[in-house]
């Protein structure tokens, strides 16, 4: 495959700006109200750290798959239960994405269509996409980028339309601090996910520009979230805006009535869909490197359909019980389990460290 | 139209629903009349309901009716298809107010207030009818409201000014008149603007409230035939007097109700938090007895002249 640095770029910018986007902005304001900037701008600066650390190991790494590389770092074992995490974690993740999804669309668009049919389709889809492997993925998301981006520039442009920018003082002469640093970790497990570009390894090499492409890559995604949450919060307020479930989905529809744009809303979540779908082919295509390398198996395609069903039969579980589903989303303990996995690049160099692997560039 | 009662809203709707041949969407609405009896109690059940609708586009228009709102659907439109197309347009003409749902629901959850058009219903010999007395519906003021509850109204001239304080006003003439009403001039705005901040003194908050237009003179008759540099500057302070002293009449009367209609416990809450968590709960009566709302005006009259 021919890859040039400036798509890992555009792969990560597209794998990481979907979901934060669309789920994280409603809770934010919630917990946090005028002070979530701070959040998103810390949150932000340590995303640098962790994608340093990734930078370190796929360096170490050099041309070996990270999988396999990972035992020299860890520890035979050590490195089989990180891969076992993982499984389990990317099939958590892909499942509360279908049922995010199947929530949002159903509810609004398809109210009488029961959600089992809804998960089953977008299960699929993951599926498909993730058994063309990982090259067609990086394909996909170059062609969607500029599609995706000049999207969301649009949306912030419809945004600043209606915007109360007299609010903005209130952004300074807020100064809970214990709030924002809170959502701090919020943030970090929204946003967070650098690790998972150790997987890119056999296609694409750790040089100094991949570390470019990704810091680039967290600035532009730090700055959407930061405008998106700017333009919510200054079109609806604090309280309303921690009210509404779907802003930006309201924003849209608000535009016009019989125009273009007012209509327009399928549009958007079909660019919206298909960064979603490539976000969590990806993962699956993650859990199929690792349970594939667990299992010592060669032909890893077959596996994509087994952790896909699960991830179905999960959302499928959630959907039976939606209020406990809303509830768990946001208490402590999960966000807090998503950031220990953000952080496994700094264990990993932790470890690195300590036994010192960084000495020779090259490790047999 | 199709008219039902119940306890709540979906109930009432289901009631409708049960003697149609069609499915109602809601996504359709454009415009929300509600009546004043209705509006004086409490619009929070509807509030609500639209919140929670999903379909429902929370840019629709809202408007108080004078009586019944029903009355106000029996109009006649004359220059529209429908009467709920005459509502919106009129609505959006932006010669008074143009308050949709979303304005409503921000208010209410900041707990400061709004308001709408106020419309009511006449009956008029229409030419075009054979001289037929038909229903016309127009506005005549605005409606205050505190959260959710309506608490009085205001007549046109007071309505404008408030609109115009909330920066929303379209083109609108202005008219003075001077030497005891023998001589007269309107001035056509066309760009109608508005700021409002808030600076904290010792006895408390102070609210300042600064309107800008600038518009051609359009009219006018001068019995005394004064020069026409003398005469921009008459009628630019003669306007700028009069708007102010419109403004200040709707405030006064705002402040009477209890409604804070231009959201000035925004202003507070956005700059001075600590404050504004202290009175948050009581801001109405706060409003009512303490605010201190102060009004500049400043407006451009163009009157493009020969003379030197």
């Amino acid at each position: 495959m021919r890859t040039t640095s400036f798509q890992t770029f555009r792969f990560a910018s597209i794998y990481m700006l979907t979901v934060p986007l669309a789920f994280m902005i409603p809770p934010l304001i919630t917990s946090s109200g005028f002070q979530g900037w701070m959040s998103i701008v810390l949150g932000g600066l340590i995303n640098i750290m962790l994608i340093f650390c990734t930078y370190k190991l796929g360096n170490v790494a050099s041309g070996q798959s990270w999988v396999d590389f990972g035992d020299k770092i860890a520890g035979k074992w050590g490195h089989r239960v990180l891969l076992i995490l993982l499984v389990f974690w990317s099939v958590s993740y892909v499942s509360h994405d279908i049922e995010q999804f199947t929530l949002f669309y159903g509810t609004v668009y398809m109210r009488d269509t029961p959600p089992w049919f809804l998960q089953l389709l977008i299960g699929i889809v993951i599926m498909i996409t993730a058994r063309w492997g990982f090259d067609t993925l990086v394909y996909i998301a170059d062609g969607t980028f500029i599609i995706i981006l000049v999207g969301i520039i649009f949306i912030l442009v419809i945004f600043s339309a209606d915007a109360d920018f007299q609010m903005m003082p209130a952004l300074i002469t807020h100064h809970d601090f214990r709030l924002a640093f809170t959502d701090v970790l919020s943030v970090i497990s929204w946003i967070g996910e650098w690790f998972i570009f150790l997987f890119i390894t056999p296609q694409f090499v750790f040089d100094k520009k991949t570390l470019r492409n990704l810091l680039w890559s967290n600035t532009l995604v730090t700055f959407a979230c930061l405008l998106t949450w700017l333009l919510v919060l200054l079109n609806f307020g604090p309280h309303y805006g921690s009210h509404l479930r779907y802003p930006i989905l309201q924003l849209i529809r608000g535009t016009s009535f019989t125009g273009l744009i007012g209509n327009a809303d399928p549009l958007f979540i079909g660019l919206w869909a298909t960064s979603l779908i490539i976000h969590d082919a990806f993962l699956i295509y993650v859990g199929t490197s690792c349970l594939g390398h667990l299992l010592k198996l060669k032909e890893k395609k077959p596996l994509s359909i087994l952790l896909v069903g699960t991830s179905i039969v999960a959302a499928f579980q959630y959907s039976q019980h939606i209020t406990e589903f809303q509830k768990n989303y946001n208490i402590l303990g999960f966000t807090l389990y998503w950031v220990i996995i953000d952080c496994i690049p700094l264990v990993y160099v932790l470890l690195a460290l300590v036994r010192g692997k960084f000495n020779n560039n090259k490790i047999g | 139209m199709i008219s039902r009662t119940d306890e709540t809203i979906p109930d009432a709707i289901r009631n409708i629903q049960k003697d149609l041949t069609r499915h109602l969407s809601f996504g359709h609405t454009r415009e929300i009349t509600v009546g004043r009896d209705y509006a004086e109690a409490g619009i929070g059940d509807l509030l609500d309901w639209m919140d929670k609708e999903p379909n429902f586009h929370i840019s629709s228009f809202l408007t108080t009716a004078h009586g019944k709102a029903k009355d106000i659907a029996q109009l006649i439109p004359l220059y529209e298809q429908m009467p709920a197309e005459v509502l919106r347009k009129m609505t959006l003409q932006h010669i008074m107010f143009s308050t949709s749902v979303r304005d409503i629901l921000i208010s209410t959850y900041s707990k400061v207030g709004f308001a709408t058009n106020y419309l009511s219903i006449r009956k008029e010999a229409i030419p075009s009818e054979n001289d037929k007395q038909e229903k016309w519906a127009g506005i005549q003021g605005a409606a205050l409201y505190q959260e959710d509850k309506m608490k009085g109204t205001l007549n046109v001239e007071d309505a404008r000014a408030i609109a115009w304080a909330n920066g929303r006003l379209g083109k609108q003439a202005f008219s003075v008149t001077w030497d005891e009403g023998k001589s007269r001039a309107s001035v056509l705005f066309n760009k109608l603007k508005a700021t409002r901040k808030v600076k904290m003194t010792k006895k408390g908050p102070q609210f300042m409230i600064k309107l800008y237009a600038s518009g051609n003179l359009i009219y006018k008759k001068d019995t005394k035939k004064r020069n026409d540099t003398e005469l921009t500057h008459l009628i630019t302070k003669l306007l700028n007097s009069k708007i102010e002293e419109d403004l200040s009449s709707a405030i006064t009367m705002t402040k009477r109700v209890g409604a804070d209609a231009l959201k000035l416990g925004t202003l507070l809450e956005w700059k001075y938090p600590g404050y504004w968590k202290n009175i948050q709960e009581d801001w109405s009566e706060y409003y009512k007895n303490q605010s201190d709302i102060r009004i500049q005006t400043k407006v451009d009259v163009i009157y493009t002249t020969n003379q030197p």
